[in-house]
């Protein structure tokens, strides 16, 4: 499950970190005007970083014995939180254009929240399977002794 | 048999063979996920034309020689224009006595221009309030007591109104007086005035540097005369009757204008429709294929739970239940996908058909899911009912 999440979040930190910059570009400023979406961008290439990193962290950690468990679930609640900065930021963090013509508006905001809440889905599945893994070993280790 | 100890049966057959379900129900889901994009553009389509036809309100347009693809882009594709007649023209239609005019209203169309980093440009009409009978009926919203006075305008739905209800162009203050209903057309884009207000945008813009065209203004000329025919006279009788009388003029059937949209999409819904009824039946086919292998693979379990006292009814029960988990499953994780990528993107969407292009309100949507919803999920259990029924049809016991 771990390598699932972590390949997940992978695919989701390279769209979240290069569409900005590309399919998902924002308006650009102009004229004396500052766009609000301009941050955005930046912002998404940093959170896609960490989530990167995490991923990564992830795909290869070969964390064992009882360090393994309180290993997963911060790595599942990271993920939550990269998930919720994700959506925030074209939302609640730093936002886009108003007019909804805006390609900002129109593409990376949707964009930016789906994949955010993609991201919180497959964390919060992750603690699920982890919880439920834990009580299956700690189930085991009672029938051992 | 209880329903939970048939879920449980199920899930054990589910975690047994993971492949061959998960096959199934991606069959289910790519049948919702088509199944409800699919309805759901259609009925946009359909709401896009018939918003379109309804806001016309005009059955003539006069506009200037060879400038009909202009106004069918302003209209419905969203692309902002400009062209102008001698105002006279107003006063020849007058004086002529054409037979069958009811009601005549002149529009002068202004651009804003696209000034850097927000501004999309947009499409100004001005309007004659006392003559006007096309935008005012279609007031959705009313920020204050009197629409369109001077220094005032009106705008369409996609235009976004700032908290203090005023919106800049040109440099200049405009107070946002009204906000139109959404159509799904080009006129969403924008933004009505009286004639004083247009004169005082022309000057505005004029003042920034921005050229129309030369000799133009607002006292003197006009973009497009409406005409709405009185009853008893056709559309294209009174055409006919103003063409007869002045010369050098566009005369367009609004009627027409909708029906060249609406037959080059005749084609497209017709593909859509069949496509919909391709991607059903394979589904039905695939489904019952697979279903009978898996009912056929599983009969010697069948037969060791009839031997222990389960009777062929519930078997065939649990069959059905199965089946109808599968389509569950399916129909949750397509209506889910789908939902994910075409509600969030409406906008994207219908901006980028350039065709009068309406989303279905809430009851619609409403019904659009509960089609689909019932459809995908009884997919399954139609599918797997044959096998199910022939199974133990002749008992031997």
């Amino acid at each position: 499950m771990k390598k699932i999440q972590g390949i997940a979040g992978v695919i989701i930190s390279i769209v979240a970190g290069v569409g900005p910059y590309t399919f998902l570009h924002v308006c650009g400023s102009g004229m004396g005007m500052e766009a609000p979406c301009k941050n955005v961008p930046i912002a998404s290439l940093i959170t896609a970083i960490i989530l990167f990193a995490i991923s990564l962290v992830s795909i290869i950690s070969g964390f064992k014995g009882g360090f393994k468990e309180s290993a997963n679930f911060v790595i599942d609640g990271l993920g939550i939180v990269v998930g919720v900065v994700l959506t925030g930021i074209p939302t609640f963090i730093i936002g886009v254009c108003n007019s909804a013509h805006m390609h900002c508006n129109m593409v990376t905001k949707p964009a930016l929240i789906i994949l955010g809440i993609i991201l919180i889905i497959i964390s919060a599945a992750g603690v699920l399977v982890d919880s439920k893994n834990n009580i299956q070993v700690i189930g085991k280790a009672e029938a051992v002794k | 048999m209880s329903v939970l100890k048939y879920l449980n049966i199920i899930k054990s057959w589910i975690l047994t063979n993971r492949r061959r379900y998960l096959g199934l129900i991606a069959v289910v889901t790519v049948l919702g996920t088509v199944l409800l994009s699919g309805m759901i553009i259609i009925l946009s389509l359909r709401n896009g034309i018939n918003c379109l036809e309804d806001r016309m309100g005009a059955d003539l347009m006069i506009v200037p020689l060879g400038e009909e693809s202009k106004t069918e882009g302003i209209l419905i594709k969203g692309e902002p224009g400009y062209y102008y007649l001698d105002k006279d023209v107003t006063e020849k239609l007058k004086d002529s006595d054409i037979e069958g005019i009811d009601k005549c209203a002149g529009q002068f169309f202004l651009v804003s221009s696209n000034q850097g980093c927000c501004d999309i440009p947009v499409q100004f009409i001005g309007i004659d309030k006392n003559e006007d009978f096309t935008v005012l009926p279609w007031i959705k919203k009313t920020h204050s007591k009197d629409v369109l006075t001077d220094g005032s305008i009106v705008v369409g739905s996609d235009l976004d109104v700032p908290e203090d209800g005023r919106i800049r162009f040109f440099g200049r203050y405009y107070k946002v007086s009204a906000q139109l209903e959404e159509t799904g057309t080009g006129l969403d884009q924008a933004a009505f005035s009286n004639m004083t207000t247009i004169r005082d945008l022309y000057a505005a813009a004029k003042s920034k540097g921005f050229t129309f065209i030369d000799g133009i203004d607002v006292d003197n000329n006009i973009s497009t005369i409406l005409i709405k025919v009185k009853d008893g006279y056709t559309p294209a009788e009174v055409k006919h009757n103003i063409r007869a009388a002045i010369d050098g003029l566009q005369v367009i059937e609004t009627k027409s204008m909708t029906n060249s949209v609406e037959s080059s999409l005749r084609t497209f819904v017709l593909m859509l429709y069949i496509l919909l009824i391709v991607i059903f039946i394979l589904s039905l086919v695939i489904l019952s294929v697979v279903f009978k292998l898996s009912v056929y693979e599983r009969t010697t379990q069948f037969a060791l739970m009839r031997s222990i006292g389960a009777s062929g009814r519930q078997i065939r029960g649990l069959i059905l239940t199965e089946a109808l988990v599968v389509s569950a499953l399916g129909t949750l994780t397509g209506v889910v996908l789908t939902t994910l990528v075409v509600l969030p993107f409406k906008t994207a969407i219908s901006s980028a058909v350039s065709i009068p292009f309406l989303f279905p309100d809430l009851p619609g949507m409403v019904i659009i899911y509960s089609l689909v919803i019932g459809i995908s999920l009884v997919s399954g259990p139609v599918s797997a009912y044959i096998s199910a029924h022939k199974l133990f049809k002749s008992d031997v016991f």
